[in-house]
């Protein structure tokens, strides 16, 4: 998030560049919060983990990239698996664990990632970051441009999002839903729900690579300040406002929370301020969201409107 | 099949025993209901079967296997299949969705096979979903078949786990309560699917209360109390029978 | 030997604050089984509304900190009247409180950080920074009275918890809500009590936290979970296991610090948590918390 806000002050606005830029920052984060929909929306397991696995991705391929020269298709597939893997060992002890328990004891697996970013220097430099990744060259042609890097991220956020639909409307995602609503259920009827949890997650994590290598190869420089817990929490809220289990929705929560400052901006709010307000805004709608007990932000309106057709009858 | 408990010890209370020392047997394609005042330990003794509690001690063995420490999706796997007394369902499937879930061997159960898209599986998933749907015609909810089963009314919830629970593919079927509740023509029907399903060769085991259903199906009675089971061939002979009269009246 | 007892006393300073916070959170947790992470939130601006009344407009120590002390508390009560408690009502499952906790947080440390800007601060006084020498390791006033607040706090929640009535019926609450309210002891009012005092106790913990070392608007979140680190590990529901959890995170901290850097302390202490959270999921004390519902 401070690389986008930092972005935001050098770039002026009305700019296609700049525009092309939120646009490719909205489909990272519809990649980051659909992929997590399917653990926390679709599986009911809250992690607060994502930045974390995230922040992985983006590492594993820009230390690739940097240090060895690998390109981008070679990094991809590294980054999802070990990713995947990681998630894999990590969900085998905290999926012991339940409800605000498994919330605190991921929370405890990001802080301990973000650490390792942050203070394994002789890997990771630390916080200075790895500046110079390269940037994605498909078929001899740079993607330095962003319109192409554009087009590469709506192929990678279409397909995630069909994989996910396959997910959402075949046995495999029912089940994930029956463990959501009711775990003593879903036993009974001969479903291993630990071994479901731990792929649910471990797949959740292994998609959450992507944005991580899009990004890191976008920006070209990464550093851990952007897999904070605070990254965790607003992937999350993105998630709960745009409704669990609803793919379309947590698509337009990333495309609202990612305009919302430059809407505040564009209303003359100082730039100190907006970044602030947008975080307010954000934990406004997920108390509002929560507290009333709707699926998403979208549902709130809905009940609304029928409460006023009432009234206008 | 066969299904032998072997002295099944329970307790919440350590002094105090609510299951003491059981021991009986299940012969295949029998209709057997479990009777009992409340608090007695019927669904404890469901509880134990299934995997969801552990017994202090003794076994239960099931076609010569002991299932005593096995966790409760294995049991389901081997052929046991139960509903719960408060009704489980999921509420954000529709009806066609629950019972296609309890369904085994869904090839699309499997992530890898989930991830596809879906013409690759749409033959087999169309054969589950016709399956589910006869399954639904015969148990009466084919007009809510696309309903979300958290909307239809608490008869057909009802009707709705047993479906699940048929359509799942046990051998051995423990209904918690099937005709608490209903109505008396959906009683009747129950009544009359159950003795299709003893007919196609399964084993019902059911807990219950109203005594025209149990007349009307069971071949054999079990009466729980005190930690002690009681075993009757008819409803006639388990009423006169002192013990009961004393843990009834 | 005085490297060993600077670490003696560095870890009993930080282990008195864990243990205030632990305290506090469990004051809050007991009765209503969830996380109450907006409680980090109380932490921070209790240290804050000290820093504006004492040192943007002077207004002396003695009454600054207690208006200090007043003014988080209305801000952790405001949460349970505003959205816990509306909650409630409409039966909202477990797990939504925690996360609408989060909400809150996000929410309230952005407008701390509107209000008082994102650097680092410091409360500095001169009378309580001073450094005392004894057995040739250092230890400023502020901490040795964060050591007694932290005791006296700790004896007096048990004496309340065990002996006056309203502490009877918090215990009651925490046992079973639904039956108490049969017994005519109101829930919503006993969590109210216990949202303030959790609260006061948070901010003091704060506020001396500040003084020691320095403050930004995120630290409460960071202390906070240094506290439930604590309560998770000692056992929930039991005292004694308190003072042991906040003990052990704060001695494996200052170890870490020593022995590796202390840019691991994060890690070795969540390290800790996942240890414990498999291995010894009910803590120190064992006392089960939930049971299966079937």
């Amino acid at each position: 998030m401070k690389v986008q806000v930092i972005l935001i002050s050098y770039i002026e606005l009305n700019n296609l560049e700049y525009l092309l830029h939120l646009f490719i920052l909205i489909a990272v984060y519809t990649l980051l919060s659909q992929s997590l929909n399917l653990a926390a929306g679709m599986t009911g397991l809250i992690s607060l983990s994502h930045a974390g696995f995230y922040g992985l991705g983006a590492y594993t391929t820009a230390l690739l990239s940097v240090n060895f020269g690998f390109s981008f298709w070679l990094n991809l597939p590294i980054a999802m698996v070990l990713s995947g893997l990681v998630a894999m060992i990590v969900s085998f002890v905290a999926l012991r664990t339940v409800e605000d328990y498994f919330i605190i004891c991921s929370m405890g697996i990001q802080i301990i990632l973000f650490s390792l970013m942050n203070n394994l220097m002789e890997v990771t430099r630390g916080p200075l970051g790895i500046p110079g990744i390269p940037s994605i060259s498909l078929f001899g042609f740079g993607l330095d441009d962003k319109i192409p890097f554009l087009l590469l991220t709506f192929v990678f956020v279409s397909l995630v999002w069909l994989i996910l639909r396959n997910i959402k409307n075949s046995g495999f995602g029912n089940t994930l839903i029956a463990i959501s609503e009711d775990e003593i259920y879903t036993q009974s009827i001969g479903k291993n729900i630990y071994l479901l949890k731990v792929q649910s997650f471990s797949f959740s994590a292994m998609l959450a690579a992507i944005p991580g290598a899009l990004y890191a190869h976008y920006i070209s420089y990464i550093d851990p300040t952007s897999f904070t817990v605070n990254e965790s929490i607003f992937i999350l809220s993105i998630v709960i406002i745009g409704g669990m289990g609803n793919l379309a929705g947590s698509f337009y929560a990333s495309a609202f929370l990612i305009l919302l400052p430059e809407a505040l901006r564009f209303v003359g709010m100082p730039d100190s301020i907006a970044a602030n307000m947008r975080q307010i805004i954000y934990g406004l709608m997920l108390v509002l969201v929560i507290m009333t007990g709707k699926n998403g932000f979208k549902e709130l309106f809905k009940i609304r409107s029928i409460v006023e057709k009432n009234r206008n009858r | 099949m066969s299904l032998s408990f072997k002295n099944i010890k329970f307790g919440y209370q350590k002094d105090k025993l609510l299951l003491n020392d059981l021991s009986f047997d299940l012969q295949s394609g029998k209709i057997y209901t479990l009777m009992g005042g409340n608090g007695s330990g019927k669904t404890t003794l469901f509880n134990i079967l299934t995997g969801f509690i552990k017994a202090e001690s003794g076994d239960i063995r099931w076609n010569g296997q002991i299932l005593t420490g096995l966790s409760p999706y294995k049991i389901n796997r081997l052929g046991i299949g139960r509903t719960f007394q408060d009704l489980r369902i999921i509420t954000k499937l529709t009806v066609l969705e629950n019972i296609v879930l309890a369904m085994k061997e869904n090839p699309t159960d499997r992530l890898l096979v989930a991830v596809l898209p879906k013409q690759s599986g749409i033959k087999l998933k169309n054969q589950f979903e016709q399956k589910a749907i006869s399954i639904a015609d015969r148990f009466f909810l084919d007009d809510v078949l696309n309903s979300q089963a958290g909307e239809i009314s608490y008869g057909q919830q009802k009707l709705l786990t047993i479906a699940c629970c048929v359509a799942n593919g046990s051998d051995l079927l423990l209904l918690d309560e099937p005709a608490a509740g209903i109505q008396p023509e959906y009683r009747i029907k129950i009544g009359l699917l159950l003795k299709d399903l003893k007919l196609e060769g399964k084993t019902i085991f059911l807990i219950e209360h109203n005594t025209d259903f149990i007349q009307e199906v069971t071949d054999h009675l079990f009466f729980l109390t005190e930690g002690n089971i009681l075993s009757f061939d008819t409803l006639e002979e388990l009423k006169q029978n002192p013990i009961v009269m004393e843990a009834f009246f | 030997m005085q490297v060993e007892i600077q670490i003696l006393f560095n870890t009993s300073v930080t282990a008195a604050i864990y243990l205030i916070l632990a305290n506090s959170f469990s004051f809050i947790y007991y009765p209503t089984k969830f996380f109450h992470l907006a409680h980090a939130i109380v932490i921070s601006l209790g240290a804050y509304f000290v820093f504006l009344f004492a040192i943007r407009f002077p207004i002396p120590f003695a009454v600054s900190i207690p208006l200090a002390i007043a003014v988080a508390t209305l801000v952790g009560l405001a949460c349970e009247i505003f959205v816990y408690c509306p909650m409630r009502k409409r039966n909202t499952p477990p797990l939504n409180y925690l996360i609408s906790s989060l909400g809150l947080y996000i929410l309230l440390q952005n407008c701390v950080s509107i209000f008082f800007g994102d650097d680092t601060k410091i409360i500095n006084t001169i009378e309580v920074t001073v450094g005392h020498q004894i057995f040739g390791a250092y230890i400023t006033t502020i901490q040795i009275i964060t050591v007694f607040i932290s005791i006296a706090f700790f004896i007096a929640v048990n004496l309340f918890l065990n002996f006056s009535s309203t502490g009877k019926s918090i215990r009651a609450v925490s046992s079973n809500p639904d039956l108490s309210n049969i017994y005519g002891i109101p829930s919503n009012k006993t969590i109210l009590i216990s949202f303030g005092i959790g609260s006061s106790l948070a901010a003091t913990a704060g506020i001396l936290s500040a003084m020691d070392t320095n403050m930004s608007p995120t630290f409460g979140f960071n202390l906070l979970l240094y506290g439930v680190v604590a309560m998770i590990i000692g056992g929930v529901g039991s005292t004694t296991g308190l003072i042991a959890g906040s003990f052990l995170v704060a001695t494996a901290q200052h170890l870490a610090g020593f022995y590796l850097d202390t840019k691991w302390m994060d890690a070795v202490t969540y390290f800790i948590l996942i240890l414990f959270l498999i291995w010894k999921p009910l803590g120190f004390s064992g006392k089960i918390l939930k049971k299966i519902q079937l």
